[in-house]
């Protein structure tokens, strides 16, 4: 890997980490609000903190752990063979077009009929009342 | 709903609202041919003068200026291979190599009347999925509305940029800019360090144009960004009926790729653009003559990213989640105003809704006639020195800023925000993401504190739900998907490569 891009990555890791915990210390020092609100207004912040403090660790770690491996494919193409193939497929192949769909329709169905949880319909609720 | 475009259609033509447009959509030609200006940041640079405007008659003038800036983009791409905005950048392919047949001018013609009709049938895709889609956001609750801005998120931060964890690090950032101010809930100050000025919270405006616009002012001055100037002179030749025809498989691919990218947050038309480019290819029946200058290859990226500036309106108007950077912005100029986005939108505020619709259709016909006249202003100011132009940008920035509430917290606020967004982009990150945490953040922590108080802290509430589990289980999946490809990528870079047979092994085989 490029040293100037381990050193960035190392250089930011070590500010986010220093930030979260920054946000922490601070936000530990929020009230923790009325017992009626489960998170108070301290929660979320200093979740935030610890959150990014622990992506900054992860940034690092993941440095380490997928050095030999190229950077993922971004925004604009170096897709690797596979991805090539897959991409060739076109938008309209069984998988883009059927798969999120078919998860859709299966959780609609487990809602409705197997938990019998009541499920808004939405735009399909003329479809269905007919 | 015909009643209702009636009351658009009758804010859209007043003679103010088509002035606005008008100067929306030139400013748009001019602002996207620059390069490096995107879209969004010409946007960005109008919102603050649009205060004391009719709501109405500011979200049409913006939307002009998102619908202009499309064309734009296409000028510099096709005359001096530099993509004014990030949606032109496939232009380039075939556009600049029609620019050295000497077919510049129609390329130019090809961008404008196939960015036209794209532009014109995103309208009707945005009324014919909005309004539907309002009545099934009314069924949206506080966690169906939590889960929408994760898988917001989760969508940003793995599908933009290179990164996943900067990716996560980036939409952090900006929910955790977010967090200062007042707490809606207690009215508890958090992160505001005893001044006044923060009890608001970091102004959206302002922080969305220090991260979009001055950053990457900083950014490209650091870079030392400069390009080359337009030479000779050059007239839009509009395609023939004939040659129209012939795009019509290219101009159709656009259509569907610019829908699909600009429904998904994130999507934008730099992805569409791309992506119909690669289609228009496949579809063709001269795929060979891409990238030697194909007029199809200049009308589908252009009619995708036409597309997405009103498609990526559809997540925006409904649910309130822009699907794009000008979209964005126009949540900015939205909430700006006062003015909620969501199902009630519809209801309560027909008028901006159907406004805007119509407003879109006139400003689409609008870049028809100003692509010809804005072509010489557009080429004049790209060939104006970088240096005179960024001074000339960041004075309107700060002048804009300042005029939002007439107090230098904005300026600051700009500066500070532009500084880490350049820094941000120093090191990799993503700002898309930090914008768009800055928008959802406080949806984001309200809807979930609101769902654990109706639920009496019981977290499953999520998960029980079958709109906000699906959307929870989909952000899961976009999450985990770049870590499952890193993984295979690494294990395949780190297994032994098979032995190839040499040539002499060959030859004495």
């Amino acid at each position: 890997m490029d040293s100037a891009v381990v050193r960035k990555d190392v250089i930011a890791a070590a500010v986010l980490v220093a930030f979260g915990a920054a946000v922490v210390a601070v936000g530990l020092k929020i009230p923790l609000g009325v017992a009626t609100d489960p998170l108070g207004p301290r929660t979320f912040p200093v979740a935030l903190g610890a959150g990014i403090a622990i992506c900054g660790v992860l940034l690092v770690a993941g440095m380490l752990l997928f050095r030999s491996a190229p950077a993922g494919p971004g925004l604009l193409g170096d897709m690797d063979p596979e991805d090539e193939a897959a991409a060739d497929a076109g938008p309209f192949s069984l998988t883009r077009l059927v798969g999120p769909p078919l998860v859709t329709l299966v959780l609609y169905l487990t809602f409705k009929y197997g938990l019998r949880i009541p499920v808004p319909e939405g735009i399909l609720a003329p479809l269905l009342s007919r | 709903m015909l009643e209702r475009f009636a009351l658009g259609a009758e804010i859209a033509f007043q003679p103010l609202s088509l002035l606005m447009m008008f100067i929306g959509v030139s400013w748009g030609i001019i602002g996207g041919a620059l390069p490096g200006i995107s879209g969004s940041i010409a946007m960005a640079l109008l919102l603050p003068l649009t205060f004391g405007m009719n709501p109405a008659v500011a979200l049409m003038m913006l939307a002009g200026v998102y619908i202009g800036a499309m064309y734009g983009g296409s000028i510099t791409a096709i005359l001096i291979s530099t993509p004014g905005t990030p949606g032109a950048a496939a232009t380039v392919i075939d556009g600049y190599a029609l620019h050295k047949q000497g077919k510049s001018g129609k390329a130019l013609g090809v961008s404008l009347i196939t960015g036209t009709i794209g532009g014109i049938v995103s309208v009707f895709i945005l009324v014919a999925l909005a309004v539907p889609l309002s009545k099934v956001a009314l069924a949206f609750g506080p966690p169906e509305y939590f889960a929408l801005g994760v898988f917001g998120l989760a969508l940003i931060s793995s599908f933009v940029g290179r990164d996943l964890v900067k990716g996560a690090i980036s939409a952090v950032l900006g929910l955790i800019i977010a967090t200062a101010g007042t707490d809606p809930f207690s009215g508890t100050p958090r992160f505001t360090f005893g001044t006044i000025d923060l009890l608001s919270g970091v102004a959206l405006v302002a922080g969305m144009i220090g991260l979009f616009a001055v950053s990457e002012i900083f950014h490209q001055i650091s870079e030392g960004v400069d390009w080359e100037r337009v030479r000779g002179r050059f007239k839009t030749d509009l395609p023939t009926l004939v040659e129209l025809w012939k795009l019509r498989m290219a101009t159709a691919v656009g259509i569907v790729m610019g829908t699909i990218e600009g429904l998904l947050p994130g999507g934008g038309g730099a992805i569409a653009a791309f992506i119909s480019y690669n289609e228009a290819k496949r579809w063709s029946k001269h795929p060979e003559e891409f990238g030697h200058g194909s007029l199809e290859g200049v009308a589908a990226p252009e009619t995708a990213n036409n597309v997405v500036t009103g498609t990526a309106m559809i997540p925006l108007l409904t649910f309130g989640i822009p699907g794009s950077n000008g979209a964005a912005i126009m949540l900015a100029a939205m909430l700006l105003h006062g003015v909620q986005p969501g199902p009630q939108l519809f209801e309560r505020t027909p008028q901006i809704v159907y406004g805007l619709f119509v407003g879109m259709l006139i400003a689409n016909v609008m870049m028809l006639v100003l692509g010809f006249l804005a072509l010489r202003p557009s080429i004049a100011i790209v060939n104006v020195r970088p240096p005179l132009l960024y001074a000339g940008i960041l004075a309107l920035v700060l002048v804009g800023a300042y005029s939002i509430s007439n107090s230098m917290v904005e300026v600051w606020v700009v500066l500070v925000t532009g500084l880490i967004g350049y820094g941000m982009r120093r090191f990799g990150f993503n700002i898309l993401a930090v914008v768009l945490g800055l928008v959802l953040g406080f949806i984001v922590e309200a809807n979930l504190r609101r769902s654990l108080l109706i639920s009496l802290g019981n977290p499953w509430v999520f998960f029980t739900r079958p709109i906000s589990g699906l959307l929870l289980l989909f952000a899961l999946f976009t999450l985990l998907w770049p870590i499952v490809r890193q993984v295979r990528d690494d294990r395949r870079a780190r297994a032994p490569q098979p032995a190839t047979p040499t040539v002499s092994g060959r030859l004495h085989g």
